[in-house]
Formats: structure tokens, sequence, C-alpha cells
């Protein structure tokens, strides 16, 4: 006797995603969001979310039994779990990609990139059910030049955490408390523009920032922006620690003869 | 002692909801005093790093008292006379008065404890690491059996003069092997019966399911019986999915088993023939079965459904929830379950195996329009049947939603209520169940469960693999978050990458500092360490700035 069992059909459609998701940019340090999701089913969702917006996803997995540990280092290594990465899905495989970072010389053969079934990852994961697992993701960040009809060239800054489906751990006291930017403007266009917005952004908000950086620019030029990040948590105590994003924005100018106007607004 | 609720033999036509309590939680198994005036039960709240246990009147739901500890630990919690005793701070077991929630005694191990809380003959008996423990009443070590690099779980059980249990241990060709392990009372192991390649189960409700002296173990695609007294295997069962993670419950005549693919099922006790199995519409079936009479009950699809035990017919279905750490407990005509939707939207469900058949008052049929996640909000429209008294106002909870305060409906005619709710782009699809308050006119207020389904319009791909990542390997044993670590930080960075012996060092102090267990080593603490400039521990501004005296 059976249900009628509910089918998803889908149209397949196949990412190999071969680049980070933010391109051309560099971080010191990053924003990571803890995804917190008991019901498995919507945990997976969240952590497919995740890797097709090209961030992997740190999880732990029990490793009681699995690893061929010595008596002491086994059951240490049980009270803190197997931290592996999932880097991708596979729904015809129903299973998931990922690395385990565990080294084979030591015994076993869990080590390295092999697939979890969706199955044995609800059983395996800490605390079964019990969806936990990390996106490591840096801080969003989209910088947008753009000339209005004078020739005026702003830069538009979107910035942010990574916003998952699925409920969020610490989403209240987890917050980008100040922004810190700084754009290098080519030699020719004259100096350093310097912005500082404060404030209390969580996971789901987005900063956003109309950077003026200079009116009718001569020639085709990079500009470099760097952003400082403030990022305050409560658990496992209260910190504040700041992170750094470098990008670089290439500008196709508009000659110009004015001399650069410089002003920041929210 | 949890597998005692799940069967009650209380004549019952159907099941009643009498009650509905929201719990901001995640909530677990509930057990009874024998005689049905409380019950207990472990509340999870994750942003508090604790456990609350609760004692309440199973009868009307009301709270008698509750008491936190520090939270850690899976298995279900037992009664020894006047105490609950619950798994806590990961490795250890705190006894609480029943009377008035005081703490009388915590016994103290030095791994991670997996197994229920079991009493038998007025003994506790419970497992950490590879270790099995006998105690006494007052919390004073009675007995222990050892296996040196076996992970009990589940639950334990004596069976004339053996304390049989489930464990896992890494065998000759370096893989999990689940066993069903058997010590003798004065100490040596009587027999180790192998199941299969599997790994550990760390939940509420695992274990060994018995009828008499015959145990039953689901695992991968099997059920297994065997003989408690020696070990021998009766009869082994296909079946489809993992039935491993929530014990079986047997009567007389049938097994019964529910497994992670979705599939219910009744074996014949006798040779483990197939007597009925039907799949429902969820992949993953987390809770053990209730036998109620000629029944059995079921948590699937967000839903309570009571199935007929002979042919596993549906013949009520209710909303409740998801219970991935609960179950439907018993006792005589009573019965509760933690539900809801954690961690944060948990609900408790009192209900009454009522011998006659009644129509179910306020009942409440739903209907949903852009029920998609990618839709900026969601139309819900309420038809309440069986109204005794007028409703006068509607309001739906919606917390799951990320919504402070409730929604009021819109009041169409005087038994359907429509509803606009904000939807977040942060909800994933799936099955949701929300309180719905009806004010009658009376100012009495009737609470009702409601379950809507999200969907996803636009399907994600099928595949997704990311390449750039290389592969990682780490250092020592207990490095591999540090290992992760060490590579994630380095692919977009500038300059010097942390090694993972300097992330280890940054954890080791950021947990030191934070007085954390073990367990927030890879999630809370990491993130902490990542969310960083720091290169070594004396880089974090906590340990560069004179803050470390917080501790």
């Amino acid at each position: 006797m059976h249900y009628a069992k509910e089918v998803a059909v889908k149209k397949i459609i196949f990412i190999e995603n071969s680049q980070p998701r933010i391109e051309n940019a560099t971080f010191e340090g990053l924003a990571p969001v803890v995804c917190y999701e008991p019901w498995f089913p919507r945990c997976l969702e969240a952590i497919k979310q995740c890797l097709n917006d090209g961030y992997p996803v740190l999880i732990r997995l029990h490793s009681a039994a699995n690893y061929p540990n010595a008596v002491g280092d086994c059951y240490k290594q049980d009270l803190e779990s197997q931290a592996v990465l999932i880097i991708g899905y596979d729904d015809e495989k129903q299973a998931v990609a990922i690395i385990d970072p565990w080294n084979n010389n030591w015994g076993g053969e869990l080590g390295g990139k092999r697939w979890v079934t969706y199955v044995d990852l609800s059983k395996q994961t800490v605390n079964t059910s019990l969806g936990m697992a990390m996106c490591l993701t840096p801080p969003q960040v989209n910088l947008i030049p753009q000339f209005d009809a004078n020739q005026n060239l702003s830069i538009m800054a979107n910035i942010g955490f990574y916003s998952p489906r699925g409920v969020v751990m610490d989403r209240e006291s987890w917050a980008i408390k100040k922004i810190m930017v700084e754009c290098i403007l080519p030699e020719a266009w004259g100096r350093t523009i310097h912005y500082e917005v404060e404030g209390h952004w969580v996971v789901g908000d987005l900063i956003k920032l109309s950077m003026p950086i200079t009116s009718k620019p001569k020639s085709d030029a990079e500009i470099k922006v760097r952003i400082k990040a403030v990022i305050q948590g409560k658990r496992p105590y209260e910190f504040s620690d700041c992170i750094e994003i470098s990008k670089e924005i290439l500008i196709n100018a508009i000659a110009s003869k004015e001399e650069s106007y410089i002003s920041a607004v929210v | 002692m949890f597998r005692k609720f799940l069967k009650s033999i209380q004549e019952s036509s159907q099941l009643e909801l009498i009650w509905m309590k929201q719990i901001n939680g995640l909530i677990r198994v509930i057990i009874f005093d024998p005689d049905c005036k409380k019950a207990y039960v472990v509340i999870y709240y994750e942003q508090k790093n604790k456990y609350t246990l609760n004692a309440f009147c199973p009868i009307s739901g009301d709270l008698y008292w509750s008491t936190d500890v520090p939270n850690g630990g899976y298995g279900a919690p037992a009664i020894i006379d006047d105490c609950v005793v619950i798994l806590t701070e990961f490795t250890n077991i705190t006894a609480i008065s029943k009377n008035d929630g005081k703490i009388k005694w915590t016994f103290k191990t030095q791994t991670r404890i997996r197994s229920s809380i079991n009493v038998v003959d007025g003994k506790i008996y419970f497992s950490s690491g590879g270790i099995l423990f006998e105690l006494n009443n007052k919390g004073q070590l009675l007995n222990q059996w050892d296996y040196p690099k076996a992970f009990f779980y589940g639950s334990i059980d004596v069976i004339n003069e053996l304390i049989i249990t489930l464990g896992v241990i890494n065998d000759d060709i370096c893989e999990s092997l689940l066993k069903v392990f058997a010590f003798h009372k004065k100490g040596q192991l009587v027999y180790e019966l192998p199941i299969c390649h599997d790994t550990v189960i760390s939940t509420d409700t695992s274990g060994i399911g018995w009828q008499k002296d015959i145990g039953f173990v689901g695992a991968d695609n099997q059920v297994i019986a065997f003989q408690g007294s020696s070990g021998k295997v009766l009869w082994t069962s296909h079946v489809e999915g993992a039935a491993g993670r929530q014990v079986c419950t047997a009567n007389d005549q049938c097994v019964y088993y529910a497994t992670q693919s979705g599939t219910v099922g009744a074996l014949n006790i006798l040779d483990g023939s197939h007597i009925w199995k039907v799949h429902t519409q969820d992949s993953l079936l987390v809770s053990p079965i209730s036998i109620a009479d000629d029944k059995v009950i079921v948590a699937a699809d967000a839903h309570l459904l009571v199935l007929r035990a002979g042919d596993g017919q549906l013949l009520q279905k209710f909303p409740v929830g998801h219970s991935p750490y609960s179950m439907l407990s018993l006792n005589k005509e009573w019965g509760v379950l933690g539900a809801g939707e954690p961690p944060h939207n948990g609900l408790i469900y009192g209900f009454k195996l009522q011998a006659k058949k009644e129509a179910f008052k306020y009942n409440c049929i739903v209907q949903l329009s852009n029920a998609n996640i990618e839709n900026p909000f969601l139309d819900i429209c309420i038809e309440i049947h069986n109204v005794e008294e007028p409703i006068i106002e509607a309001k739906l909870d919606g917390a799951n939603f990320c919504l402070k305060d409730p929604i009021r409906g819109e009041q169409i005619t005087e038994s359907i209520f429509a509803f606009r709710i904000d939807l977040p782009n942060t909800m994933s699809p799936g099955d949701f169940v929300l309180p719905l308050s009806l004010i009658l006119k009376s100012e009495r207020i009737v609470t009702r469960p409601v379950a809507i389904k999200l969907t996803r319009r636009k399907p994600l791909p099928s595949r997704v693999y990311l390449h750039h990542i290389p592969d990682i390997i780490q250092e020592k044993p207990t490095y591999s978050g540090a290992a992760i670590a060490s590579v994630v930080k380095s692919m977009n960075g500038n300059g010097n990458p942390s090694s993972q012996k300097d992330i280890r060092e940054m954890v080791d102090a950021v947990r030191d500092l934070s007085g954390y267990e073990p367990f927030q080593t890879w999630r809370i603490i990491l993130r902490r360490v990542l969310t960083s400039q720091a290169k070594n521990q004396h880089e974090l501004p906590e340990f560069s700035l004179g803050l470390t005296d917080k501790k």
C-alpha cells in the first residue's frame, strides 16, 4: 500500500563553479554565517543554496568509530567531531560532495574528496538531524561604478553578510558595526577618498553607500577600493574585530577637464 | 525507559487534540509519572546553551516548575524514585527532584554520552564512550563495563543477567562496525553480535526494541531480530531505507519500523515477513512509532499520521510540525508530543485517546496561494469547521516568518478568515506548522495548528560542484577544522596564510578564554577565529589588548 509519493520534476542544469563568487577581490578574514535548521530537509536546502551561491559549507560529522584513532584521541576527536567541507551536491546521486581532511596515512579511506548520501549526512551530521552548518563566506561586497548625466563618477557599494536560507544562529547579535572605505584613485585624478559609516547591520541587512568619486574623468583608470568591516559578536564572548576586503574597479572614463569633486553620502 | 511510553493498551477510536503550548525551543522526548499527574520534558535553548527540564500537567499542559542546566548529550531522560535523570554538558548526567526541580546530584564522565537513561530494579543504566555505567539512586557508581575504543549508544537493557546495548567500533578494515554488545552482570563480555557497517547514531530515541527477550535492531535497509540471552539471529528482514535512527516498536504480533527514506512498515514478529508498508511524502522519518490499541501513530510530513495497525491504512492526520528529537509519548489515555518548528518555535501537544468518535471541534481547513518562497507575501484562507461559539478574532503566529507580532485575520464570514503574510527572502521550502489563536465571543481562546507548505518556484540546479577548492589534509588528528580554515582563509587572502597549527592554537585560546565546551570547537569558536585578520593567537584583539582578564 502506498500513499501518492511526491516526485519533484526538475530541469537538469549543471553548474560547475570554477571561480569564487566575488571576483577580483582579496579578503583578510571572513564573515562566516552559521545556520541552524534542526529539520534536516530544510538544512539541506540551505546548504544547497549556499553552494549554488558559490560558497563551501563547513559541517561537523560524528567521528566516533569512523576514524582509526588511538584510544585517547578517538574520544577527544569524538567530543569535537570531524570538520569536513561540503563543496557540491548532486540530486541524481542524492549526495553531497565533501572534502574530508582526514589523513589516510593514519588509516582508513575517509580522507579526500568523496560523496556522502543525503541520508548518511542526516545521520552523521552533528547533531544528526540537528542541522548545523557554517557558510564559509566573506562579506558580500558589490561595487558598481556609475556616471550621471553630467558625467560625474560615483561608486555604488552594497555591503553585508551572506544571507542564507533558513535559521541563522545569533542573527540579532552577529553584526557589522562599522564600515571604513578607502578609494585609492589614480594619481592624475587626485587623492584618496575615505568614507566611514557606523550602524548595526545583521544577516539579511544591506549597507548601501553612494560614493561620489570624480567628475568627468579624463582617461580609463583603475580604482583600488579597500573596505574595512568591524564585526561584533556576543558568542563565544563579546568581541569586536576587523576584516578587510580589497577590490579593484576598472573605470571606462569619459574625458573631462574639470577637477574632481569628492564627497560621500549614505 | 522512554520505550515504555511508546505503547498504550487504552481502547481508542480516535486521537483528539486537547491542548497545545508554544515553547521557544527544541522539544525533546516527554516522559510521565506512572500516575500521569506529571510529565517531564527537556527543552533545548540553543541561543542560551542550556537545557531546561519542565515538569507539567499532561492533561492541561500547565507548567509546574522548570530548571535550567548546561546543555549537551543525546538520549531520553528517565525517572527514578523522586528524581528525573537527564543528560547534561555532553559528558554528564544530572538528577533533578520531581517535587521542586532542585538539582540533587551530577555524575561526570570523560566522554560523549549518546545513550538514553534506563532504570531497572532501582538502578540507573547509561553509557558514555566505551563504558556502560550502573548507578544507584544517589548517583553512586555500582558497576561499570568497559570496551576500549567502542562507542556505545542508544538504550541499555538488562535481560536476565545480561547488560545489552548497541555500539560501534573501528574494525580491522578501518570501518565503523555496528554491533550488539552483551556483558554479564559480573563483568565479562558474553557476546558481540555484528550487525553491519554503519555509523554511530546520536539521537534521543535510538536503541534496541524488545518484545519479551527478543531484541529488534534497525540498521541500513534491514531490521534484525535476535535472541537476547544468546545473541543468536532469528531473522533478518530487508526494508527500504535506514531504520536505525529510532528504535523499532513491537507488540505480540508485529515489529513496526520507520526509515529515513520515508517508509513505515509492519513485520511479522515470528519470521520478519512484511505485513504492510506505506511510503509517506517526507523523505525522512526520525521519530519512533507509537502503538495505541489497534493503531500505530507516526510523525511524518509535518503531521501525526494515525494508521490502522493491521494494514497501515490512514485513519487520521493532524498537523504538528517537526519532531527530530521527540516522539508521541503515551500513558493510559493521554498522549504528548514535542514538535512545532525547531529550533525556536516549538509546540507541545496534549492528546487524548478517545473511546468514541467525535467531530473535531474548530477544525481548520487551509487554502493557500502565492505559497512560493520567491514571493514577497503569502495568502492564507482558513475555514473553521464545527464551531461551537462565535469567533470574533483569529490570529496566526508569525514567528516562523521572522515576524514579531501575530498576523490578524480578516473575517470574511463567520467562520472564514483571510491572512496575508509578508515572506522574508530567507525562507526555505517545506512544511511549516503555525499556531492559530481563535478568540471566541466568551473571550476564551482556542488554539489550533495550521500547516503551510512552501514550495520553490525556481528550482535549484540539480548539481553544483565547486572546483576551485583544493585538496585539504589535516596535519594532526584533531586539526580537521583548522585544516579547512587554513585553506579557505588563504584562498582569497593577501600575504602569508595562517598555518593549521596557528589556527588550532587560536581556537584553543578562544575556547579556553570563553569556557565553552569542546562541542563548539568547529562552530562558534571557529567562527570567531575566522572573523579576523589575525594570523595567530597574539594578533587576536582579545589577546593583544590585555582583555584576557575576562576569564
